[in-house]
């Protein structure tokens, strides 16, 4: 049949190639591929360069930051119209408070808008829109002073009343409001917001987002246009009811089309695959020739993300030319360009997201989150007995699972061994990471010997439990050879159903906390203070449908060695205790198996040679840039195009 | 007596004709006017409306009163099956974290606390009026969205139906007429090969050869950059860009059903070739040209014109693919999406609206038969289709 398909193609390729009169007929370059052997049945045969082998070294340590090092003749040039290929649609709605905003979405955000905070390239969070910040000696209260002279598309400014508006419609929100658990109080005055806090936030306010999610600043008067907004719909506003019906009467504003202050303004956005959002030139660009800084930025007139959702389609649409540059944690994709001289390939894994399975260990009571809501008695976790069956809460079966989980065989099977089996939450080059965090390595016969406990702990034989994936094929097959490793190890005695879930409803039962064990992306990010909301206990929310809450620790367990050591994470301002708790947070997960970690990710940001400075965005007032590519976004208003041409 | 008899046979085929035309022109109006008004369908309908006007009136009016009760019964089927779907669509928009009173809220803003035939009602009557609620996920009428997405799905169904037929019928007519000779089997084969090629594999290698010239023969990478790879251009933006964006998909969709069409023609050409009025015309010294394609083609035609028209339920399931392929905004990816995301609601509106779609355009072909063939206008033909 193969063979009759192969027959049947050549043929219809020998018809098209006769009515053809374009001979534009292109190969790859000879030669060796020192590093990508495997790849090279994918792609053309490379030699890499200097800088790309520098790359593929930075890589294999896990600290490719993804810079653009190419060298530069000429200066910026100003036009030309970017087309990038985007992985999904996941921006809609834009406002900070109720969207999923992952890699795509951060895109789009970091064109039509700005945030209060940046990364640097030495992985430092500093001040952006924020002009300066200070403490008080307790770190109770912060007082951050906002740049002056930075206007919102629709021409309002940047005011301390504006950015305490947005900060609040996400304290507010049901959905990223336990984010700010904490921040008592936020309010504006002239240039400066003021921050007060029953904890003491020593690295700065505001648990995390600073430089992404509502970090994101947007003008006041569309959101107070928006029929989402939490002010009008959240059971936590400050408004009175008639306030809110009063509000939501009015709100008849469009929550897809953003009114930010970036270097972009919205001009159109259609939803769906193969559609796009468009965004123009802001010509009163705080750093734009118009502006406070005396920059020249942006370079291009014009940035359009088309939604290719396939890899496939994506990477067809950037080597046919309808895409200029495009994203991609696809490792066979990032193979086939690795030393591809017709295309720059940036790599970035540093401060990169881990991927694992996280396990819902929901059991016990939560007496941390009783003291906190000033109750006497300790909260019940699983009231219901809905986790009751699920032998995961036992750590004998998650160290079972976690020493018969054969990491280096996973990424070697499918991410071609571009990417490092991960043993911790945080990749190598972060704060925490460690050689050696105790967590299970891959043994066959300590796999064993924990079963026979997991089976005695949990009474089950065959070990029974379902483990969610989403929809994506790839995610499908990469869990079920992780399972089957499972099975080679225990046999019949493991029964494990891969449940493939669709993305919408995905995220949303990990937070209600209906279900067993599923896989995840996340915990990307220079520094652990981000990562506070996922695993302390505070944030171990009970599994009750009939009191539902939604638990930002999704795999609800409870440590106390992590709540110690986050304690000095989010308070001491020393940087030596604060890596030495994020170590110890480290080591609580290789204890405990929370997790099960498989890889860290690796992401490729690939664009036509045309396209220039793709990362080097300097920071006002700074001698240190903005961080190249982190967890795959990059920023946008620093590039251009030979001759402003992107296209050619 | 035969004249008045004549007259209300002439009275009755207008007004059948009429109410033909307002029929389609209230399908158009129900479903597409409203913007972005999609000039593809309307197209279609108006190629239908002139073929209801040539054909046999009463005909006309009988087979689009066939078509009312098939259109309310699909509906009712794809409201019933959406319906039947496990899980709370309240839950669905809210996440499972939702407190009952906000899941009663959306249901109630839904409609879902009514009886099924009352929910069934209402969203007839909202259909009706081209009303097909508000999609979860996109937050926009769906109306609106599967108008904006059936364009392009609709272009590449028609491009490649003429893709197909323009090889086909010079192809069937050439081999029908050279019957058992090597042009005959070289044809006969090279079209078996595209359709015995599933078009999700052919629009990967034509994306290959000619778009972006990766296609690696021995070790060879050969090939082309002339064509696009992704995306869609409207052809309002811009002409020469949109039909270059669209030839490798219609390429994709039309070689199987060229393949399909060239031997069907081929079939009925050897049996017309036979026929005495092909052997009068050849005793008159006409040209072969002129027998072929003047006096052959026409009678020749027909089961390939029926088949085109049953081919469009291929041709949408096709497209579907296609456009994934091709990162075009079709009614495939805008479906795609509502299934992946548990939006019923678009979801809903797509399948009724590609369910119509397909048993107008079987309708239209219909008539197109009748226009074709002046010896069916006015006959029972009811019979035959």
């Amino acid at each position: 049949m193969a063979r009759a398909r192969s027959l049947a193609a050549a043929t219809a390729f020998a018809l098209i190639a006769v009515a053809c009169s374009s001979s534009d007929s292109t190969g790859g370059t000879s030669g060796t591929a020192p590093e990508a052997a495997d790849a090279a049945a994918a792609g053309p045969t490379t030699t890499l360069t200097p800088e790309q082998a520098e790359v593929v070294e930075a890589r294999e340590a896990g600290e490719a930051a993804g810079e653009d090092i190419r060298e530069v003749s000429g200066g910026p040039v100003h036009g030309g119209r970017l087309v990038y290929g985007i992985e999904a649609d996941t921006a809609n709605p834009f406002a900070p408070y109720a969207a999923l905003c992952a890699i795509s979405c951060r895109m789009i955000m970091r064109a039509i808008t700005e945030s209060m905070y940046v990364t640097d390239a030495n992985g430092d969070i500093v001040p952006y829109l924020v002009e300066t910040e200070t403490a008080s000696d307790d770190f109770l209260t912060w007082t951050l002073r906002i740049r002056d002279g930075i206007r919102f598309h629709d021409g309002t400014p940047l005011t301390g009343e504006a950015v305490a508006y947005n900060i609040n419609l996400c304290r507010f929100s049901q959905q990223v409001g336990p984010g700010y658990l904490g921040i008592e109080n936020v309010w504006g005055d002239g240039q400066y917001v003021y921050y007060e806090t029953s904890i003491p936030f020593a690295t700065g306010p505001g648990p995390a987002s600073r430089a992404n999610g509502c970090g994101f600043m947007f003008s006041p008067a569309w959101l107070e246009t928006l029929p989402n907004n939490p002010m009008y719909t959240s059971p936590f506003s400050p408004l009175s009811a008639e306030e809110r019906t009063a509000g939501l009467a009015s709100a008849t504003g469009d929550p897809s089309a953003p009114v930010g202050l970036g270097a972009f303004k919205y001009v159109s956005y259609t939803p769906g695959n193969g559609n796009s959002f468009i965004a123009e030139r802001n010509p009163d660009y705080w750093r734009g020739p118009n502006g406070i800084t005396g920059e020249s930025l942006p370079y291009l007139d014009e940035i359009e993300f088309v939604v290719a959702v396939d890899i496939v389609g994506r990477t067809n649409g950037l080597r046919a030319g309808q895409f200029d540059i495009i994203h991609t944690s696809n490792a066979d994709e990032i193979a086939k360009y690795e030393g591809d001289p017709d295309f720059v390939l940036l790599q970035a894994n540093d401060f990169g997201e881990t991927n694992f399975a996280i396990m819902n260990v929901a059991s016990g009571v939560n007496p941390v989150l009783a003291e906190l809501r000033g109750l006497d008695e300790p909260i019940p976790m699983d009231p219901l007995g809905l986790n009751a069956a699920n032998p995961l809460v036992h750590l004998s079966c998650r160290k079972a699972l976690a020493h018969a989980f054969d990491g280096e065989r996973f990424v070697s099977e499918r991410l071609r061994g571009l990417v490092r089996a991960a043993n911790g939450p945080f990749p190598p080059g972060s704060m925490g990471y460690l050689d050696d965090s105790g967590y299970p390595t891959y043994d066959i016969d300590a796999a064993r010997a924990e079963f026979e406990l997991c089976k005695a702990d949990s009474g089950q034989n065959p070990v029974k439990f379902g483990f969610n994936t989403t929809n994506d094929p790839f995610n499908v097959e990469s869990n079920e050879l992780i399972a089957s490793m499972w099975r080679a190890a225990f046999g019949d005695e493991i029964a494990v159903t891969i449940q493939p879930i669709e993305q919408g409803q995905y995220f949303g039962l990990a937070l209600a906390g209906l279900y067993e064990m599923m896989g995840l992306r996340a915990h990307g990010g220079v520094d652990p203070i981000e990562q506070w909301l996922w695993w302390n206990s505070v944030t171990a929310l009970p599994i009750d449908p009939t009191v539902p809450e939604l638990a930002s620790n999704v795999g609800r367990f409870q440590d106390p060695a992590i709540d110690a050591a986050y304690d000095v994470i989010r308070h001491n301002p020393d940087p030596e205790a604060r890596r030495e708790a994020a170590e110890e947070v480290n080591r609580a997960f290789g204890r405990n198996v929370w997790n099960l970690w498989t890889y860290w990710t690796l992401w490729g940001v690939i664009a036509n040679p045309r396209v220039q400075n793709l990362t080097d965005l300097p920071i006002p007032g700074s001698d240190v840039g903005a961080f190249a590519v982190n967890a795959g976004a990059h920023h946008v208003a620093q590039i251009w195009c030979d001759d402003g041409d992107c296209q050619g | 007596m035969g004249g008045t008899t004549g007259m209300k046979q002439a009275v009755r085929d207008q007004l059948g004709r009429i109410i033909a035309a307002a029929l389609l022109a209230t399908i158009a109006w129900a479903w597409f006017w409203r913007p972005p008004f999609s000039w593809t369908f309307g197209v279609l309908v108006v190629i239908g409306t002139v073929g209801a006007g040539i054909a046999d009136g009463r005909y006309a009016l009988r087979r689009i009163a066939g078509v009312i009760p098939v259109l309310v019964g699909v509906s009712f089927v794809v409201f019933a099956l959406m319906a039947s779907l496990p899980g709370d669509p309240a839950i669905n928009i809210l996440g499972p974290a939702a407190t009952a009173d906000q899941i009663a809220i959306v249901r109630t803003e839904l409609g879902l606390d009514e009886p099924f035939f009352n929910r069934y009602g209402n969203w007839l009557g909202g259909v009706l009026t081209g009303d097909l609620g508000t999609s979860i996920v996109l937050r926009e009428d769906v109306a609106d969205g599967i108008s904006r997405s059936m364009t392009p799905t609709l272009q590449i169904m028609a491009y490649s139906v003429v893709i197909a037929l323009g090889f086909a019928i010079p192809l069937g007519i050439w081999a029908g007429y050279r019957q058992g000779t090597k042009t005959d089997g070289t044809i006969n084969n090279v079209m078996l090969g595209f359709l015995a090629t599933p078009n999700f594999v052919l629009a990967v290698m034509l994306v290959l050869f000619l778009a972006i010239g990766g296609l690696s023969v021995a070790g060879n990478e050969i090939g082309f950059r002339a064509l696009p790879a992704a995306r869609y251009v409207p052809l309002g933006e811009n002409v020469v860009l949109h039909f270059k964006h669209m030839l490798l998909p219609s390429l994709s969709l039309a070689m199987g059903q060229a393949a399909v069409f060239m031997r069907l023609l081929r079939s009925d050409m050897i049996g017309t070739l036979r026929l005495p009025f092909i052997d009068l015309a050849r005793s008159k010294g006409l040209p072969t040209r002129r027998i072929l394609w003047r006096h052959a083609l026409r009678p020749s035609s027909f089961t390939l014109l029926t088949v085109v028209g049953l081919t469009m339920g291929v041709l949408i399931g096709g497209a579907l693919i296609v456009e994934f392929i091709f990162t075009i905004p079709g009614v495939g990816a805008y479906i795609f999406l509502g299934v992946t995301q548990r939006d019923f609601i678009a979801v809903q509106g797509g399948v009724l609206v590609i369910s119509t779609l397909y048993i107008v355009v079987l309708t239209m072909s219909d008539f197109l038969y009748l226009a074709l063939d002046p010896r069916l206008r006015g006959r029972e033909v009811g019979a035959r289709v």
